[in-house]
């Protein structure tokens, strides 16, 4: 049975302009030890399925339908009382914003403290201050914190945005939860950083055999840590397969359009291939398959009948061009 | 080269204040800590081409392109415009060269005054230089049309009624406005969408060969600064450490950290990303405002020549 099972999920959010939806119809599993990278756009629903999977959801967002199974144990049902004991052990999340993570008033030290006390409770072990400070230490080296035995001692407000999102990241790796979530955590942070940060998360699955959803708008980042890929588009799930087959054999135009307009030629060798037109206003979809008005293959079906998702070989693709 | 180059500098130099400075700091007998944003850079942009200027943050690149631009006044060394000495230039010649000299910002959603209207937002830099009336709003029509926007159904909206890339549209009709020769554009893309992107390179390149534009583009993109430029330069710490033609620095960086850079991008033909394993910059600058910097470069390229062995 996987770890994480998502079915139907379908999510909107009321807005004083009418209803947003965020989430279509998405269905995937993630197995233990398994990374699923989301790609998408701005808009396209990728932080919302983060927070929808982790229960994090905002007050004016509504589970339209649909079902998530972590471990066995429906999460939509759960009281609020339940689902904080899923959290942190069970699925660790790591924002895009990182100001905002961390507790202003306490000490890094005491935050990263708590998480490894957490987690000696729920192995059953006894704490022992002086074993987890040391633990602490080499996570932060690990994250490439730069003098970690000074930066313990500061509050989050002392700290760049690129540290905290790092301590972000090392109270993930101290968690070691079954579901790792990271919604685009290396995204305001440098290349070189951002490479020492996926190849830690890559150990990380390997060695405790952690489960990886990675929300990212990057092609180049989520082929770097899926085991699969999954490409949402306007809040509809357009594709979904293991990483080789999206990235050489896309079968939706959508992500064959979003890995051709990756700049591989140098402008001698010719125009870049653009997407025409922008990312739908989700209060007012386009009907049927949301990417039609921008498709180069619009048929006549497209822009009435949503189209349901078919498996070709390995890979799930939502469009009129397969199956049937 | 001689006369190919349009802008070239002379040891320069910008020196920050790292923290703020006081009277009070003065009495506790505090020194004041500096940053070296630019340090010692000498070096000629060609003209008609597309320069990139790669490198990761509070490496000092936007500083250098701000100076190039003359937003800022350089601490020290000397920057030529067509061989005119442009360093302390003042006044009406001020005014006179920044019209053939633009910037077009990083981010479109805080770079574009909210309150003014699309075509006040473009017609702006002419309005200062005393264009008026029927000629400022053809102008502005004109240079909408040729970015792709429409002016009569988008000239009277306001930013907030755009796109990202509708937005960067905007901003660089406006630095295109006055004409100028050179334009330093800062991340253009980067807070594009990936399918906005490639629009917005396009169209870049598109206007660079019709007015025979010169580019300094500032990235920490590797695939953006592979597609536009003819040259690259790499910039670690206010100093630029390899400079050459773009596909042969790519294909085979000298300097160590170039290469830890290019090994660290991801790309979906990379199975694996292989990232330096020294400590991060972050680390350097703050060494740096301590006053050790040559110990702490001569730290951080050895534990990339560890894992990189040249």
């Amino acid at each position: 049975m996987a770890l994480l099972e998502v079915k139907e999920l379908s999510v909107v959010y009321r807005t004083p302009f009418g209803i947003v939806n965020a989430l279509n119809d998405v269905t995937f599993n993630i197995d233990r030890g398994e990374s699923l990278a989301v790609v998408g756009e701005s808009g396209s629903g990728k932080s919302t399925l983060a927070l929808a999977v982790s229960r994090l959801l905002p007050p004016n967002a509504r589970y339209v339908s649909g079902s998530i199974m972590f471990d066995g144990i429906n999460i939509l049902r759960l009281s609020s009382s339940e689902i904080k004991r899923i959290r942190g052990t069970g699925i660790f999340m790591v924002f895009q914003e990182p100001a905002t993570s961390l507790n202003p008033v306490f000490k890094v030290k005491d935050q990263l403290m708590e998480a490894v006390r957490i987690r000696y409770e729920k192995e059953g072990n006894a704490f022992d201050e002086s074993k987890a400070i040391n633990e602490i230490m080499s996570v932060l080296r690990d994250v490439r914190i730069p003098d970690p035995e000074l930066i313990i001692e500061r509050y989050p407000h002392q700290l760049s945005g690129g540290q905290i999102q790092r301590i972000m990241i090392a109270m993930g790796l101290l968690m070691r939860p079954k579901l790792y979530i990271a919604d685009e955590p290396t995204s305001a942070l440098d290349v070189t950083v951002q490479a020492q940060i996926l190849k830690l998360l890559r150990d990380l699955k390997r060695e405790y055999g952690i489960s990886i959803l990675f929300i990212t708008h990057d092609m180049a980042v989520a082929s770097i840590i899926g085991d699969s890929i999954m490409v949402l588009y306007a809040g509809q799930l357009m594709e979904l397969g293991p990483t080789k087959s999206v990235i050489y054999e896309p079968r939706h135009p959508y992500t064959q359009a979003l890995l051709s307009s990756i700049p591989k030629i140098s402008k001698d060798e010719g125009k870049l291939p653009a997407i025409g037109g922008t990312v739908p206003n989700l209060l007012n979809p386009p009907t049927g398959c949301r990417f039609h008005p921008r498709c180069p293959y619009k048929m006549d079906i497209c822009s009435k009948v949503i189209p349901s998702l078919v498996k070709v070989d390995n890979t799930y693709v939502r469009c009129h061009l397969y199956g049937q | 080269m001689g006369s190919d180059v349009i802008i070239r500098t002379e040891h320069l130099v910008k020196v920050f204040l790292a923290k703020n400075y006081g009277i009070i700091n003065k009495i506790l007998g505090e020194k004041p800590l500096f940053v070296r944003a630019v340090d010692d850079v000498s070096i000629e942009i060609i003209n008609g081409k597309t320069t990139a200027l790669v490198g990761e943050s509070g490496s000092g690149k936007t500083t250098l392109g701000r100076l190039l631009v003359t937003l800022e006044r350089p601490t020290s060394g000397r920057i030529y415009f067509h061989n005119i000495d442009i360093t302390n230039i003042k006044g009406k010649d001020l005014r006179n060269i920044r019209a053939k000299l633009q910037m077009v910002f990083q981010d479109p959603y805080s770079s574009l005054n909210p309150m003014m209207r699309i075509k006040d937002i473009i017609g702006e830099p002419l309005r200062n230089r005393g264009v008026r009336d029927r000629e400022l709003n053809e102008a502005v029509a004109k240079i909408m049309s040729e970015v792709g926007l429409d002016y009569s159904s988008l000239a009277t909206r306001r930013p907030s009624e755009l796109s990202g890339g509708q937005r960067q549209r905007v901003a660089i009709a406006r630095a295109l406005i006055t004409n100028p020769e050179f334009i330093v554009l800062d991340e253009p893309t980067s807070a594009l969408d990936a399918s906005t992107q490639a629009q917005v390179l396009n169209l870049l390149i598109d206007l660079q060969s019709r007015h025979n534009l010169t580019y300094l583009l500032i990235t920490h993109n590797i695939a953006v600064a592979k597609y536009m430029s003819d040259l690259v330069m790499i910039m670690y710490m206010g100093k630029i450490v390899e400079i050459g033609n773009t596909s042969i620095i790519l294909k085979e960086p000298l300097h160590p950290y170039t290469q830890a850079l290019i090994e660290s991008v991801p790309d979906i033909n990379k199975p694996e990303l292989k990232p330096p394993s020294g400590e991060s910059v972050a680390l350097l600058i703050h060494q740096r405002v301590v006053g050790s910097t040559q110990d702490a470069h001569s730290e951080w390229i050895y534990a990339v020549k560890r894992s990189h062995p040249l």
